[in-house]
């Protein structure tokens, strides 16, 4: 087990940058997710923690090892690739096996390493098989497997549920929480998916563009975006941004629809985007007029697409509602959970 | 259905075409190594006569044949090896390493390949007559390697290519160096781009004529050229020419044969998902 430091590091292929100067501490023990849009690079920092691309700037750091130019091999990680990457020509005892041998151990060892791993993870009926006789969730078993048999410094994880279908998704994600529990190794989690972020993370890294957007907690990073990014790509589904003025009783928007504004003090005229959450609405006696575009009930809960002027939002209720599209609705929000941004910068306004 | 039912059999009658002109040549060569040259040279033929091995017998007691033979498979294998070694080692670069000139490399190769030999042979007897070397092996296996390297690394390239680059990097972090990696993971999934490109640079030396014609008178002779010396001013003694000819496709054969099992490929499935 070991922390993680990577500090200032930028990456780029040729004159593209594509990692803009990254710091992220990551505490020995610690479960930290990587999350972002698609190609926003993390990847790509997780393969240079790898040590499988060169590190163009910057320094990372394992334990107290500077590994910049370390090979793989001396890192003492574990990785499980976003493709599998399994050995074809080896069944799934070989393919276990294979960093074992690598490391010249015993044959009684490896034995032991590969089927305390294979219990852990219910490999066992499938050892003798071939990867290509697995089915996807059991080869990205065998993927965690490889990983698993080792007791590596780090795990470094790829997306690796992605190709999984939701429920089995649902059940790894618990399996790897668990498993984290047990092992107390620090692990780097990529994913683009947020719930995989909220649900397995003590911290998450939101990345957009090879800059971090954010770095904390779920809960903070839910409570708390630092921007606007942040607040649209963290919680599902996702903030409502509302346009808009300051005007001298509260927020404007250019269509004349008016909400409440927590921010002291005169503001007259400044352009502001207001965030509130979906789940943050509810049905209230007066509030805020709106038109039901549509209505999804999901069972537990129930998401409406409402109008308010000439903008869609959506918002979710807990408890059913007897509410039909063309009806017309009143919206009620506490004022505490409205986020402010600025339009410019993107960036959280306090109040 | 009915579309589908023409198809397979037009399919079917082309194959059957292709198969019969490819082989027909191949059979009729047999036959006629097992003939004597007083029936081979009736007409009609006989398709239905009693195998006699004559000719085999009086091509092996010939002098020069076994040497022919002999020499014909050092100097092939020596060609073999070598073009697998530098090869492999030159395709894996241009495959994994993506350095500046990479593709000029490769293009570069495959110009060699617009010479017609015949152009080369010339200056290139010149120089080995000036070094003292003609009739001996080492500058036809060098000419061979010249001729059949390119090729090689434009197989092996593609093969490589069609490794994924992660199973090499997943057994690095598993805790292989990188030469590990490629041996005990890229080269056993390759097999069937070796056995293919073995085969390809193996009959190219095997066959080469031109080269060995200017370049060797006794000695060094291999077996294309022995076998041309059968045609003698005396008039051609079919079977035995034949019966050579037999004998000079063997291996290649044999090697085809055994080799083409791999060459079916198919050993990368499971390797990663989708
Ligand atoms: N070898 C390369 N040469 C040039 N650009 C590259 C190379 N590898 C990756 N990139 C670029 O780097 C950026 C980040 O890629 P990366 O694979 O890290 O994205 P990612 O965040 O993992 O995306 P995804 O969620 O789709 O896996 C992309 O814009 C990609 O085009
Ligand atoms: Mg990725």
């Amino acid at each position: 087990m070991a922390s993680v430091a990577i500090d200032g590091v930028k990456k780029s292929y040729g004159a593209a940058n594509i990692l803009h100067g990254i710091d992220i501490d990551i505490a020995d023990g610690e479960f930290v997710t990587l999350v972002g849009p698609s190609g926003c690079g993390k990847s790509t920092l997780l393969r240079m923690i790898a040590g499988l691309e060169g590190i163009s700037g910057g320094a990372i750091r394992i334990g107290d090892r500077v590994v910049n130019d370390l090979a793989p091999k001396d890192r003492d990680v574990a990785m499980v690739f976003q493709s599998y990457a399994l050995y074809p020509h080896m069944t799934v005892y070989e393919n276990m096996a294979f960093s074992m041998k690598l490391r010249n151990a015993s044959a009684a060892e490896t034995k032991e390493a590969v089927d305390r791993a294979a219990r852990i993870l219910g490999l066992e009926p499938l050892l003798q098989r071939q990867p290509k006789q697995l089915s996807g969730g059991q080869r990205q078993r065998v993927a965690m497997g490889r990983a698993l048999v080792r007791n590596p410094k780090v795990f470094l994880f790829d997306e690796p549920l992605s190709n999984l279908d939701a429920k089995l998704r649902v059940q790894m994600r618990a399996e790897i929480k668990a498993l984290h529990l047990r092992l107390g190794t620090t692990i780097v989690y990529v994913t683009h998916d947020q719930v995989e972020a909220m649900t397995m993370a003590d911290r998450i890294v939101v990345m957009q563009d090879g800059r971090i957007e954010q770095v904390g907690r779920p809960l903070d990073l839910y409570d708390n975006p630092a921007n606007r990014f942040v607040a649209s790509f963290i919680g599902s589904p996702s903030m409502n941004f509302i346009e808009g003025k300051a005007g001298a009783d509260g927020f404007e928007t250019p269509t004349g629809v008016r909400l409440p504004l927590p921010l002291a003090g005169d503001n007259s005229g400044r352009s502001i985007t207001y965030g509130i959450r979906p789940e943050h609405l509810r049905l209230d006696n007066v509030g805020i007029p709106a038109r039901v575009v549509l209505v999804e009930p999901m069972g537990s809960e129930t998401q409406v697409i409402a109008r308010i002027g000439e903008q869609d939002i959506s918002c979710l209720f807990r408890e059913r509602v007897a509410i039909a599209p063309g009806d017309t609705i009143q919206l009620g929000l506490a004022l505490d959970q409205v986020r402010l941004f600025d339009p410019e910068s993107g960036k959280a306004i306090k109040h | 259905m009915k579309s589908s039912l023409w198809t397979k059999a037009a399919l079917t009658i082309l194959t059957a075409v292709a198969g019969t002109l490819t082989v027909f040549p191949v059979l009729w060569m047999i036959m006629v190594s097992l003939k004597t040259q007083n029936t081979a040279l009736r007409f009609p033929p006989d398709y239905l006569f009693i195998p006699v091995f004559d000719a085999y017998s009086a091509v092996l007691a010939k002098t020069g044949f076994i040497t022919g033979l002999m020499n014909s498979l050092i100097i092939s294998i020596i060609t073999l090896v070598l073009c697998l070694g530098f090869g492999l080692l030159a395709a894996y670069s241009i495959s994994r390493f993506k350095f500046r000139g990479a593709q000029a490399v490769l293009f570069g190769m495959l110009m060699t390949r617009i010479f017609p030999p015949v152009a080369l042979i010339t200056p290139y007897f010149l120089n080995v007559q000036w070094l003292g070397m003609q009739d001996t092996m080492p500058p036809l296996i060098v000419a061979y390697m010249a001729l059949n390297l390119p090729l090689a690394v434009w197989m092996l390239k593609g093969y490589f290519d069609a490794i994924p680059e992660e199973l090499e990097q997943c057994a690095m972090v598993d805790g292989a160096t990188r030469w590990q990696a490629v041996t005990k993971v890229t080269l056993p999934l390759m097999g069937p781009g070796l056995a293919a490109t073995s085969v390809f640079v193996f009959v190219g030396s095997w066959n080469e004529f031109l080269f060995a014609l200017t370049l060797t008178s006794r000695q060094s002779r291999t077996l294309p050229t022995v076998v041309a010396e059968f045609v003698g001013d005396t008039g051609i003694e079919w079977p035995q020419i034949m019966a050579a000819s037999t004998i000079a496709l063997a291996p290649v054969l044999i090697a085809t044969f055994i080799l083409q099992r791999h060459i079916a490929g198919g050993m990368t499935a499971g390797a990663v998902k989708g």
